[in-house]
């Protein structure tokens, strides 16, 4: 895959800075720009680890206060979210997944691998537009695909999947923003699943993932030209490479179905 | 920043992303008739062209309507409110068209009315009214998606051209940006309307109905202090409201205490009142439509943000929206309750739209849709080009 340019988010001229969080030992200089829900700073590597000479770069996801949401719900949620984006992000990385490492933590912030600043939304809307899509684009979408899969077989639903919260590198495909991810129940196998279903459990497993693909779709069909395409792609590998794909495309249907119905009511 | 909106002509300069209409020196007035939920109006609305002195402008002439109001504890049911709007219906056309001066109905230029989404009885009830009317006077029918005329009344009435727009009412919640000619759906509840589980809350306190179930519970949420825990269901880029629904509503069954008992301090732990209920609803939904709006502006890069809908007439929403709005650098045009709630003119307005680029609804295709999707309306008087979504 070729090198892409690097977009620079810059922050909005009227972004207020922010105070620091508080309970972080770390300087920081202004945010580099501001997310849907916090504001990420770049951190030199010797601010963590001053002897070592090293320095892959790093940043501090902060997720600020809300002031617009009343300060119990908003410290509720923040601590949940960052502790929700932690713990999903250590069981992916031991599962396999290329997430991003991390530093350390604290209630309203994380100290990560900085993994650059070009998402894959932005390398997808930056080469041609064609159809059918280009060796790229499809190359591209495997490698999300894949990754997708590396989160689910960990039995880690990601909550959140667009093609912006995913990091594009020339080597591989890094997911990010696990903050609306939650752990599901373990693959039970065949034999105890059945069992399982039979005594009135149900298995919320497949439909979690089928949901989290649905989310995915419906992003990229509102953020890409030829997302049909694109959907069909990533449907196809995951139902080819999971090892519970077939039934999580099963669900799809079932979802997608569901979803259709919302066209009721004014 | 808060911009209200404008009851006089409203000026059609700020829409920089409107088409020229295909006769601009032609003056136009449309009746709009709305009755797609538990409200039925009809309003006059016309096209003043530009003269030496003012640019061209759209102005509503008329607005009245009523609402169909149940007793306290029952929601309203599709064919006791088809029954109310069929009996008010022609008084409401009378008064629309004697408060606005038109002497000759067959001059109007264009008949609007819903044509979805809704409930099946009440738009039905509408929609035949609408044709009759076109046959009696000669004049053509426009049909209107409802969603579409509520973002569109705002766009005028607020002079906003391509704002982020919170639709949130009984029926529906959508986070919506224009892209490519259509309002494309960023977010939206999966399962309840929020309006609906405000409504349905009501009704398990046995809130009164009048002049609405959500007004009262503002009203009463002003009284509350306790802040009670509730599930906060943000999905994505949706949201879900029934689960916070049987959560709330196991609370009024088990924990929830009459003023009384509250007032004498015998409140034990995890108790609270219906105020604090009603505060903490309120707080916790219109967090996580603060969110789900600002995960869409932060999406589309999209500063300005249009709250439509009944529920958009509620001052805390509206100020948490305007906190969240001027974090980032943005302005919050907020709805007068004319336009945030159902009314004929908003119907007249994306129909006038329509109309001026050349759409007719011909009477054999006049039929209405309890199913309409926002996405599904070609906005023909949009430039194709504004794309804010893409971005």
């Amino acid at each position: 895959m070729s090198e892409v340019s690097r977009p620079i988010h810059a922050p909005p001229p009227s972004l207020p800075l922010l105070p620091l969080p508080d309970n972080s030992p770390y300087v920081l200089p202004p945010p580099l720009f501001q997310g849907a829900e916090s504001l990420i700073y770049s951190l030199p590597f010797s601010s963590l680890y001053p002897s070592l000479p090293t320095s892959p770069p790093l940043i501090l996801k902060h997720r600020f206060p809300k002031k617009y949401r009343h300060p119990k719900i908003d410290h509720r949620i923040t601590k949940q979210r960052t502790k929700a984006e932690v713990k999903a992000m250590v069981r992916c990385r031991r599962g396999g997944v290329r997430c991003p490492v991390i530093y350390d933590v604290g209630e309203d912030w994380i100290v990560m691998e900085d993994v650059g600043r070009v998402s894959v939304k932005d390398y997808l809307k930056s080469l041609p537009q064609t159809s059918p899509l280009p060796s790229s684009a499809i190359t591209c979408l495997l490698s999300l695909t894949n990754s997708i899969i590396s989160i689910h077989s960990s039995s880690c639903i990601h909550g959140d999947l667009t093609t912006s919260n995913f990091m594009y590198t020339p080597t591989s495909i890094i997911p990010l923003d696990f903050g609306l991810s939650t752990i599901c129940a373990p693959n039970m196998g065949e034999k105890k699943r059945k069992n399982n279903e039979m005594n009135g459990g149900n298995n919320n497993r497949i439909e979690s993932f089928a949901v989290d693909l649905y989310v995915l779709e419906r992003s990229i069909m509102s953020t890409h030209e030829n997302g049909e395409e694109m959907v069909k792609v990533i449907v196809n590998e995951y139902k080819e490479k999971s090892r519970e794909g077939d039934r999580v495309v099963q669900k799809l249907g079932e979802v997608r179905a569901r979803g259709r119905k919302r066209e009721c009511f004014g | 920043m808060v911009t209200t909106a404008k009851d006089g002509p409203c000026s059609i300069d700020s829409l920089k992303s409107n088409i020229a209409v295909l006769e601009p020196d032609k003056q136009v007035t449309v009746l709009g008739i709305e009755g797609s939920a538990n409200k039925i109006g009809v309003g006059v609305l016309r096209y003043n062209p530009a003269t030496p002195s003012a640019g061209a402008s759209y102005e509503t002439l008329s607005n009245p309507r009523k609402t169909y109001i149940s007793p306290p504890g029952f929601g309203f049911l599709p064919r006791e409110t088809a029954w109310h709007h069929q009996n008010h219906i022609v008084a409401l056309i009378k008064t629309a068209l004697r408060e606005a001066s038109v002497a000759d109905p067959r001059k109007l230029d264009a008949i609007t009315f819903t044509g979805g989404p809704g409930m099946g009885g009440p738009l039905q009830s509408c929609a035949v009214a609408a044709r009759t009317l076109s046959l009696l006077w000669g004049v053509p029918l426009v049909s209107v998606n409802h969603c579409v005329a509520h973002i569109e009344m705002g766009r005028v009435a607020c002079g906003a051209d391509d704002p982020v727009a919170l639709y949130v009412s009984g029926g529906n919640t959508q986070v919506l940006a224009y892209s490519d000619r259509r309002y494309r759906i960023f977010g939206e509840t999966i399962d309840i309307a929020i309006g609906n589980c405000l409504d349905r809350f009501a009704r398990a306190i046995k809130l009164s109905n009048d002049p609405s179930p959500g007004y009262n519970i503002e009203q009463l949420a002003k009284k509350g202090k306790r802040l009670v825990e509730l599930p906060y269901v943000v999905k994505g880029m949706d949201v879900s409201f029934s689960g916070i629904l049987t959560s709330v509503e196991g609370i009024v069954k088990n924990k929830m205490v009459d003023d009384e008992t509250a007032e004498k301090g015998e409140l034990k732990e995890g108790q609270c009142t219906a105020a604090d209920l009603c505060f903490s609803l309120q707080e916790t939904l219109f967090a996580m439509l603060v969110e789900i709006t600002e995960r869409a502006m932060s999406q589309c890069g999209q500063t300005s943000v249009l709250i439509v809908g009944g529920v958009g007439c509620n001052k805390r929403l509206q100020k948490m929206m305007e906190v969240m709005v001027s974090e980032r650098g943005g302005s919050l045009c907020a709805m007068d309750h004319r336009y945030c709630i159902d009314n004929g003119a908003m119907i007249a307005q994306a129909g006038i739209f329509a109309y001026q680029h050349g759409i007719r609804t011909p009477l054999n295709e006049s039929t209405v849709s309890q199913r309409f999707r926002t996405d599904q309306v070609d906005v023909v008087w949009r430039e194709a080009g504004v794309s804010s979504a893409g971005n």
